[in-house]
């Protein structure tokens, strides 16, 4: 009859340790929503005046150069819901509009990755949080 | 008649293990022989070195000139969750932008030069965290090139500058890197289809119009 119990307070204890352990645990399924949140807080934290992230903003920015070679269209296409085309290699890319393609803003990690080499290759530096959720509101508006 | 036959016993045990320890020397003479063919400083087998289950040696022979590679191979779901780890990374990260090119197409130094850096590869940001960084670097130092003709002049980073690329598509014209199909020499896929899997055949080269 303990068994149970023991088992119970064994698995909360491991549940416990991965939660305050902070690693990211099998699948932290995170949602695009998520990240527009995150981007939010930190545009509100750079700029009290902050109203809002702009889908036709985004949409410039991601269209346009910025001072170097590429856009973001150069290999996301200005479609992103279609596949686009590595601009140096050639190599197919999945959409990038969460719309047409769920893996998309799935995973911080990935997230993280894309937006520091990417910005960095698109504008030399990193993008900012308005930047980033313009974007990403961009994405989410686009229709497939 | 009881001494004859062992004697006959003693001459034959003498002669068995003669013969044995005869075929391990010169067995052990072929193996320094290849390793001095194809060694670029590190030996193979850290994995297993390391108490994982036993693979079987994945040298095989190379093209017709003899040449031996060390090919990667997949994991195939026997143990061995560290190689897996380092493979699937590997696969993930250095195929996202362009094939993952075998890693016995470079030596050591320059996979050691290009995982180092990363934020600038070859004009464009590839950046890793140093945990990814960390995962795959051994994997590529295991499996990398290990003919002395897989260097140029110096460090190289491209595959495309290495002696040995040179010299086996010396007959390829310009003309050819050039048509639409092709693109560049570092699109292998395009005359080479099983590049991806490692394969680069030369009767299976097919060139494309």
């Amino acid at each position: 009859m303990s068994y149970p119990i023991r088992f119970s307070v064994a698995g909360m204890v491991v549940v416990l340790a991965a939660a305050l352990s902070g690693t990211p645990s099998l699948s932290r399924a995170e949602t695009p929503s998520d990240f527009l949140a995150a981007f939010e807080a930190g545009a509100r934290a750079a700029d009290s005046g902050f109203a809002g992230f702009s889908a036709a903003r985004g949409e410039l920015f991601f269209n346009k150069t910025h001072g170097r070679e590429w856009s973001c269209s150069s290999c996301h296409t200005a479609r992103p819901v279609q596949s686009g085309k590595h601009a140096r290699t050639g190599k197919s890319i999945d959409p990038l509009s969460p719309n047409a393609n769920a893996e998309r803003f799935t995973r911080s990690k990935k997230v993280e990755k894309w937006f520091r080499r990417n910005c960095n290759d698109v504008l030399g530096r990193e993008c900012s949080a308005l930047e980033k959720g313009d974007v990403l509101t961009f994405l989410m508006a686009v229709k497939p | 008649m009881m001494d004859r036959s062992r004697w006959m016993n003693i001459r034959l045990a003498v002669t068995l293990v003669l013969l044995i320890t005869g075929g391990w020397v010169l067995s052990a003479g072929a193996d320094d022989d290849e390793r001095d063919e194809t060694a670029y400083g590190r030996e193979q087998g850290e994995y297993h070195a390391r108490g994982k289950p036993h693979r079987e040696s994945h040298e095989r022979e190379g093209n017709e000139r003899g040449e031996r590679r060390s090919d990667l191979p997949v994991p195939d779901g026997r143990g061995q969750p560290e190689f897996k780890a380092a493979f699937e990374a590997w696969k993930a990260e250095c195929s996202s932008c362009h094939m993952a090119y075998p890693p016995r197409l470079l030596p050591t130094d320059s996979w050691r030069a290009l995982m180092g850096g990363l934020s600038d590869h070859f004009g464009t940001d590839a950046s890793l965290d140093q945990e990814t960084v960390d995962r795959i670097l051994p994997l590529l130092e295991q499996y990398a090139g290990r003919r002395r003709s897989q260097a140029g002049t110096g460090l190289v980073l491209r595959i495309t500058d290495t002696r040995w690329f040179r010299h086996e598509h010396d007959e390829v014209g310009s003309a050819v890197w050039k048509r639409p199909a092709v693109g560049s020499p570092s699109n292998c896929m395009a005359c080479h289809a099983g590049a991806e899997q490692g394969d680069f055949d030369e009767d299976a080269v097919r060139i494309p119009r």
